[in-house]
């Protein structure tokens, strides 16, 4: 913060000591994110030895993601040694120093001595590990490039720990080791912890760890910095592996990033958002950055989030609004009004020490001490213990001007207000039901575990199955053969129905009137024949439980039919057929 | 009033308590003043460590529990609401938070299950609480309920959960579960369609795209299995998406009904007597049969059947026929004769028939039928009588 002082004044030895207390109270500006995005995202599958199924999903998924949240984004598959170099290359050559550099792998990686390798596709059957070092991709080597280019900010994430053939070729250590000589300002991840391997989800399209991520990097509306959305990443991770893998970060990033940047309100639904912004508004209060201060608690209430995160909003604004105009007032010399604006905002936050401190600083710059000399009193009521120290050494120095500076300074330190009255936005003894009902709508319980186990296949009722196979009550005519066959019985005939409505066959249908009739006339004795032709091999043809294969010729009773061809379950043509005694059709069947 | 009670009894408790020394309090302003939650959480520790019997403890748990919470750290947040639990069986902060969490336990203990019944019963016997607990509690006892595989009172509170809050898609995939879990033939389809809402619901409440399509995957799976195909499933999940539960008489049909169906059809064009036959003996062996059999076949005449004669007793004038139907060999329905043929047929005769179901009987399965020689056909002649030889 700056001071201002109104020229001519006369400086008091107190005075000098209070700006310098209120000098340590000066603040760092915010950095705002400028610059493009840029990624490089590879990922390899196609190995000759131990391939995966997962990482060019992944790389797939992680491309789409990134997009989603303004990446330019190269994207590389079963990416050779050279492949990568000169990807590698080209991702470098896009950044500038205003920019977020983010390099994703999905796929094998290994480390050597404590170093980490990222394997390509083409990895060769080496002789020495030196050579195997020589195949692959130096993780070092891309951190020591990143710092040559000293991008903004660097992201980088490793998918890279799955149990793999050079580790096992070479007995090396599983895993990936900690990154040694990261470059400033970045953020690594690990599909798991160093040292251990991943799982690659056989069963699904992608690995846990990048379905995870992919997924709420792919959700604009968690506008939550890195860290909680890789907290989030570690505990989804861990839920669907029961524990098994847990993924890693580190990061010496210097400032928050978010995928999707909180600040455009518009875009926001994500409900922890206004929850943040209130934590963004201490941090700027530390800062006395008030008109931010105030624009955050103006976008949390113009959110109405309800519950208690509006209530503090609420509650805070009017200090805040106090802050400024004491500021804007005391840059202005206008000590008197800055005075007022302190005692306001005290009265809204007795905590505020500092509030306490720059009130006396503006009333001791009036000259006004007995009002000057309260407020320090105040500050030994509430201050911390060092609050109540500078209190008492500024008293100390009153004293001489002042009798009642001089009693206060020789008084005992009074007792601290209650936690209570310390504490008077938290509502002990009642829960925060928004923040629960916030917790629910954000967090899902995995239950895959029971999914996985669900069966919804109704089995075939066993009575009908064995109806339909069942040998006819009375013997069947033995004289059946696979050119011609007699005339079935009619249980028999009901094999028609085993024939699966899937398979491509024909039927052979008695009208009403010919069933009855045989019904009627069982012996009649008059028969006719019908041969089908057509595309050999499997094609069934099946009239009355019997079932043939074309070529077939069967002895139908003389009688009408229809002849349909039926294939996935449907009739796809019909044709009618009078069978007079003694007469012989050909019917050619033809597949649709 | 209940809650405000509790509120002014804690309230009076914690005003009881004192700072240790103005260090202590110290420690609390810097928490006041924390603008992050772990910045608090590691607040919290230095206190916990330097003020072990702090006369502000429960403050402290609380405390603790809110950072944890604004951090997304749940098992923590669960492990503190335990503490409470522990600490202050009256808690209502404790009893909400385990509540709430519960269900995110991989592995809850029995006594952890106990615990979050009493809980969540806690919760619904407070009048006047704020919107949405009494669903929170209702989620968490049918979860309770799931985990100890007591499906139906699972079911039930899971269906409290989705009419206090219809949006509620989360507890759809759980009642859609558990429903599937129970592999009963009539909760196959409302399985489906809570899944389905699961995965296709998109407005205010849904899942997030991940769980979304998880669902989705397994909806996909469990429907094709169910239905044979993915035919409909479109028509599902735009249903399900509309309604958290299906209309009255909404059914999808299985794969095996629809064989079924085309297989009766096919066997009644046939065969229709056999197909008869099959259709009462199905109804007979289904879970509901004695009531099918009490109500509409007992004492009701059966249509006339076709099978095979497997023994006749007693030998010469034989009142009491086995006859397989499905399979000549095995006997499906016993006929009593009023009177006795007079004379036998050999096993294997094919006859025809009617008669008054009498009883049946399940294991093994038989029908017996009151009939008359009248009204069975196929039945030898008798022959004629010898003539007496003259000397």
């Amino acid at each position: 913060m700056r001071i201002v002082r109104s020229a001519g004044r006369r400086k008091p030895a107190w005075l000098k000591c209070t700006l310098l207390l209120l000098a340590g109270l000066a603040s760092a500006l915010h950095a705002q994110e400028t610059g493009k995005r840029v990624a490089l995202v590879i990922g390899n599958d196609a190995y000759s030895i131990s391939p995966l199924k997962n990482a060019i999903n992944d790389a797939r998924a992680m491309d789409q993601a990134l997009k989603s949240a303004g990446f330019q984004t190269i994207l590389l598959e079963n990416a050779r040694k050279a492949d990568m170099d000169r990807v590698i290359g080209e991702f470098l050559d896009k950044l500038g120093p205003d920019d977020t550099a983010l390099f994703f792998y999905a796929g094998h990686g290994v480390q050597i001595e404590n170093e980490n390798f990222l394997v390509p596709v083409d990895f060769p059957q080496v002789a020495t590990i030196s050579a195997a070092k020589f195949a692959c991709m130096s993780v070092a080597q891309i951190f020591d490039e990143l710092k040559r280019k000293r991008a903004k900010r660097n992201i980088v994430i490793l998918d890279a720990c799955r149990s793999n053939p050079v580790a096992t070729k070479y007995s090396l250590e599983a895993g990936l080791a900690k990154p040694q000589d990261a470059p400033k300002e970045v953020f690594v991840a690990f599909s798991t912890g160093p040292g251990q391997t991943a799982a690659d989800n056989p069963n699904g399209r992608n690995s846990w760890f990048t379905e995870a991520l992919a997924d709420y990097i792919s959700q604009a509306g968690l506008t939550v910095e890195i860290n909680e959305m890789f907290t989030r990443v570690k505990k989804r991770v861990s839920d669907a592996t029961e524990g098994r893998q847990t993924p890693w970060t580190t990061s010496n990033l210097t400032a928050s990033f978010y995928f999707h940047q909180p600040l455009n309100a518009d875009a926001e639904n994500d409900s922890t958002l206004t929850q943040k912004w209130m934590a963004d508004v201490r941090v700027r209060e530390q800062r006395e950055e008030w008109s931010e201060a105030i624009d955050l608690v103006n976008q949390v209430l113009q959110k109405h989030p309800g519950g208690a995160i509006e209530e503090l909003a609420g509650k805070r604004m009017p200090y805040l609004t106090a802050r400024k105009l004491a500021l804007t007032r005391f840059q202005a010399g206008d000590y008197a009004a800055a005075a007022s604006a302190y005692e306001q905002a005290l009265k809204l936050d007795p905590f505020a020490a500092d509030a306490a401190l720059q009130g006396v600083n503006s009333y001791l710059l009036q000259d006004r001490l007995p009002e000057a000399i309260a407020l320090l009193k105040t500050m030994r009521l509430r201050g911390t213990s060092d609050a109540v120290q500078t209190a008492v050494q500024m008293l100390q120095q009153l004293a001489a001007v002042s009798p009642e500076a001089a009693k206060e300074a020789k008084a005992s330190p009074p007792q601290p207000p209650p936690i209570e009255e310390l504490l008077s936005d938290t509502h002990f003894g009642v829960p925060d039901w928004d923040a629960g009902h916030r917790h629910l709508q954000t967090a899902s319980v995995n239950i895959t575990r029971w999914t996985g186990d669900l069966k919804m296949e109704v089995p075939m009722p066993v009575l009908l199955a064995a109806a339909i196979t069942a040998p006819p009550p009375a013997a069947a005519d033995s004289t059946a053969q696979a050119s011609a066959t007699a005339l079935p019985d009619q249980s028999a005939s009901a094999q028609a129905a085993t024939v699966s409505n899937a398979i491509f066959h024909v039927e052979v249908v008695p009208t009403a009137e010919t069933r009855n009739l045989r019904l009627r006339n069982d012996d009649s004795g008059e028969f006719g024949y019908v041969q089908f032709d057509g595309p050999g091999g499997e094609t069934p043809v099946v009239f009355e439980g019997q079932q043939l294969v074309l070529p077939a010729k069967l002895k139908l009773p003389a009688g009408k039919y229809e002849i349909r061809t039926v294939d996935q379950g449907k009739v796809v043509s019909e044709q009618d057929l009078e069978v007079a005694p003694l007469s012989m059709h050909t019917i050619q069947v033809k597949r649709p | 009033m209940r809650y405000l009670a509790l509120t002014l009894l804690f309230a009076f408790s914690a005003s009881a308590a004192n700072w240790t020394d103005r260090k202590e309090y110290d420690l609390v302003l810097n928490i006041r003043a924390a603008s992050s939650p772990q910045t608090r959480i590691d607040l919290l520790d230095q206190w916990k460590s330097a003020y072990p019997k702090s006369e502000f403890a429960p403050v402290r748990l609380e405390l603790y529990l809110s950072a944890y919470q604004e951090l997304g750290d749940s098992p923590r947040t669960f492990g503190v609401a335990s503490e409470l639990l522990a600490a202050q069986p009256d808690s209502l902060v404790g009893a909400y938070w385990f509540t709430l969490l519960l269900p995110e336990e991989k592995a809850a203990s029995p006594g952890q299950l106990a615990l979050g019944e009493k809980a969540a019963g806690r919760l619904l016997a407070g009048g006047g609480a704020p919107g949405g607990v009494e669903s929170i509690a209702h989620r968490t006892l049918g979860w309770i309920h799931w985990q100890r595989s007591e499906y139906t009172p699972a079911e039930e509170e899971f269906q409290k959960c989705l009419q206090l809050d219809p949006t509620a898609t989360e507890i759809s995939a759980w009642l859609g579960t558990v429903l599937g879990l129970e592999q009963q033939p009539g909760k196959r389809v409302p399985a489906l369609w809570q899944l389905a809402r699961a995965a296709a619901y998109r407005d205010s409440g849904a899942l997030s795209d991940g769980m979304r399509r998880q669902y989705g995957e397994v909806l996909e799976r469990l429907y094709t299995s169910y239905h044979g195909d993915a035919g409909g499933l479109d028509q599902l999940r735009s249903a399900a998406a509309a309604a958290p539960f299906p209309p009255a008489g909404f059914d999808i049909e299985s794969a095996a009904a629809a064989a079924l169906r085309k297989q009766d059809e096919a066997l009644s064009s046939i065969n229709p007597q056999l197909a008869a036959w099959v259709r009462i003996r199905q109804a007979l062996e289904a879970a509901d049969g004695d009531q099918y059999f009490a109500g509409t076949i007992h004492n009701n005449p059966l249509p006339k059947l076709k099978g095979t004669l497997i023994q006749a007793e007693p030998k010469g004038k034989p009142d009491e026929l086995t006859i397989g139907l499905i399979d000549p060999a095995r006997a499906e329905i016993v006929v009593k004769l009023v009177t006795a043929f007079p004379n036998d047929a050999d096993p294997g005769t094919v006859l025809e028939f009617e008669g008054i179901a009498d009883a049946v009987s399940r294991n093994p399965f038989a029908l017996t039928v009151l009939s008359d020689p009248s009204k069975i056909s196929g039945w030898p002649a008798a022959p004629p009588p010898r003539k007496a030889s003259h000397k």
